[in-house]
């Protein structure tokens, strides 16, 4: 009876796998992705094979997309464009006007831009070392891929700042291969530590998995075992944490750490079928956001902490209802500031604001002539103004970096005239002045990092 | 290696799976065409990576662990994009035969691993053991994999 069954669904399913369109011709790429595809278009299978090989030969037979060490670096670099190793023909770099923006625009330098043919590279983490900064960058490497998530092939690289105030890349050997790094901060006695998802194909277990590496110098870096693998993450001047979420008990799980490697769990809530959005930490506390679904409706779970011993669950409010996608929650001073998506309000980047991370109001929505089908926003902390990149969602998962702009009271937003297509992933303050870190994107992503001078934004408190 | 060589052994040696590999993530990842060529196009690209590294034994798998390592993978990510996206399911894929729609709902209504479980065993021959070792699980895992994956297709198909 058994092997009937089988043998009749073994029938079915060879029959139905091979009625799977066999692939011809690949679908027509962006210009970026042509650009890296040009003898597979059109071509059939046996052909893509053959292109492939021919295309991932060019550089020396070698695939790796380790920074070359070729990094345009400038100190006092005027122009993004005269700091930017990418041809001419590349968009131009030049801060977009903005009335709004002219004194943070004159008072804006690029102090790296790293890019380099083939990969897309973006500086993700931002620390001051033993001697001058430190950043992560995350280099991808070959084809923005849709159908998994736009990028792939991630190694890590590590940049440190010279007394001068330039930018060269470390020489980590494969230290970072196969790893998209994340943030970097430093622990209580001084070491760097730098946290990273490991690549499926370096991954124990064959899933994405995360890793942390600490150093004394910025240039060895030792791996160790966070006791925790880590899921979103944030750090500030209370310490670290971080929230994941369990697919299988449909359960909120929030640590905390002192020194981002060894994980206390403190708090655990069941949400239903759900994600984590949104984690953030500041000088008075911490927020984390989930959100439950419920068929086609997300309400979102909003949960804060004084200490991050105790949480509290936020009640439900009119705010943050059904429809609410929070992207970002960032500090701004004592308060807290959320973005994201309205659903009833679609072609806006909706924010919110809170003065203790549980009871939120809505802030000003943020508008721009573009059509948007969503809005992935992602918030950066600089001292007290909070900067917002905005993104569009398109082709199913690829955004597109549509503007960025600061807050210093969480209700009025300015556009931050950064340059052409630009995203800010994390930042470090140095008394007035700030380092930004993210990148270009253009065809082909640049790792950048701009130092400001920030001009009077808002009103740099609530009313 | 030499870059020529290089790529002459891996295109000798995984050249001839690529179709295969595009109808496995397919049905895998639900039946979206396009998105099992974008799967596979990854998969390629990845396994070319770690060329060095790969034994020479069963090309074929290789390709297939790192294909639906990828697919599971992209699951998990998607699901960060559900609401930003929409969240409607889409539309029947359009390759899908009559006679095949019970069977496309049922393997539809499997978690991925559990379908790619299935497809291995019951298409390819690989043993529990060999799937496990695929995937990284425990064979005890994939027996579970199995059973669970038999018992709703036993029900969901009244006519196999």
């Amino acid at each position: 009876m058994s092997d009937d069954f089988d043998r009749r669904l073994e029938e079915r399913m060879r029959a139905y796998e091979s009625r799977v369109p066999a692939p011809g011709p690949l679908p027509t790429p962006p210009r970026d992705r042509m650009a890296r595809w040009p003898m597979i278009v059109g071509a059939g299978a046996a052909g893509t094979i053959v292109a492939l090989a021919a295309i991932l030969a060019l550089d020396d037979g070698e695939v790796g997309v380790t920074p070359s060490g070729t990094a345009t670096a400038s100190a006092r670099a005027s122009s993004s464009a005269a700091a930017t190793p990418f041809p001419s023909d590349s968009p131009s770099s030049e801060p977009s006007p903005s009335a709004s923006a002219e004194s943070q625009q004159n008072a804006l330098e690029v102090v790296l831009q790293h890019g380099q043919p083939g990969t897309t590279q973006v500086v993700t983490g931002l620390v001051d070392g033993p001697a001058g900064g430190v950043a992560a960058v995350t280099v991808y490497g070959f084809a923005e891929i849709p159908a998994t998530g736009g990028s792939s092939n991630p190694d890590g690289a590590i940049y440190m700042e010279s007394p001068d105030g330039s930018w060269t890349v470390v020489d980590t050997g494969d230290t970072f291969e196969g790893i998209r790094l994340g943030s970097i901060t430093r622990q209580p006695g001084g070491a760097l530590v730098v946290h990273g998802y490991i690549d499926i194909l370096f991954a124990d277990g064959g899933r994405q998995t995360t890793g942390a590496w600490t150093s004394r110098d910025g240039t060895d870096w030792t791996e160790v075992s966070p006791t925790q693998p880590f899921g979103e993450m944030a750090s500030g001047p209370l310490g670290h944490v971080q929230a994941t979420y369990d697919g299988e008990d449909q359960v909120v799980s929030i640590f905390t750490s002192a020194d981002a490697v060894s994980w206390d769990l403190a708090f655990t809530r069941p949400v239903g079928d759900g994600v984590i959005r949104a984690v953030g930490a500041g000088p008075e506390g911490f927020v984390v956001v989930a959100e439950t679904h419920d068929g086609d409706d997300q309400t979102p779970s909003v949960f804060a902490s004084s200490d991050g011993n105790v949480w509290f669950e936020a009640p439900p409010q009119p705010s943050l209802g059904p429809g609410s996608i929070v992207t970002s929650v960032a500090p701004l001073g004592p308060d807290w500031v959320a973005v994201g998506l309205d659903q009833s309000r679609p072609g806006v980047i909706a924010s919110w604001w809170s003065a203790n991370g549980l009871d939120w109001e809505t802030a000003e929505l943020i508008t721009s002539d573009a059509e948007f089908f969503g809005f992935p926003a992602e918030l950066v902390s600089v001292g007290d103004l909070v900067v917002l990149s905005g993104s569009q969602a398109a082709e199913g998962a690829i955004t597109r970096p549509i503007g960025t702009w600061v807050t210093g009271d969480g209700l009025t937003w300015e556009p931050l005239a950064l340059g052409d297509e630009a995203e800010v992933r994390t930042a470090l303050v140095r008394g007035d002045r700030v380092l930004l870190g993210g990148r270009i994107r253009r065809s082909e992503g640049a790792a950048t990092i701009w130092s400001w001078v920030p001009a009077e934004v808002g009103s740099g408190a609530r009313p | 290696m030499k870059s020529a060589a290089r790529s002459d052994a891996f295109e000798a040696a995984v050249s001839d799976h690529y179709a295969g590999l595009v109808r496995r993530l397919t049905i895998v990842i639900g039946g979206d065409v396009e998105s099992g060529r974008d799967l596979a196009q990854e998969t390629y690209l990845r396994a070319y990576r770690s060329w060095g590294r790969f034994d020479g034994v069963d090309p074929r798998g290789w390709l297939h662990t790192i294909g639906l390592r990828l697919a599971f993978n992209e699951r998990d990510r998607r699901r960060r994009w559900r609401g930003l996206l929409g969240n409607s399911i889409g539309p029947e894929p359009s390759w899908i035969a009559p006679e095949d729609r019970g069977l496309h709902e049922a393997l539809r209504g499997l978690r991925r691993e559990h379908r790619a479980a299935l497809l291995l065993h019951v298409l390819d021959g690989y043993t529990q053991g060999e799937i496990a070792g695929m995937l990284e699980v425990a064979p005890g895992t994939v027996a579970s994999w199995l059973s669970r994956a038999k018992a709703h297709l036993r029900e969901a198909l009244t006519d196999v």
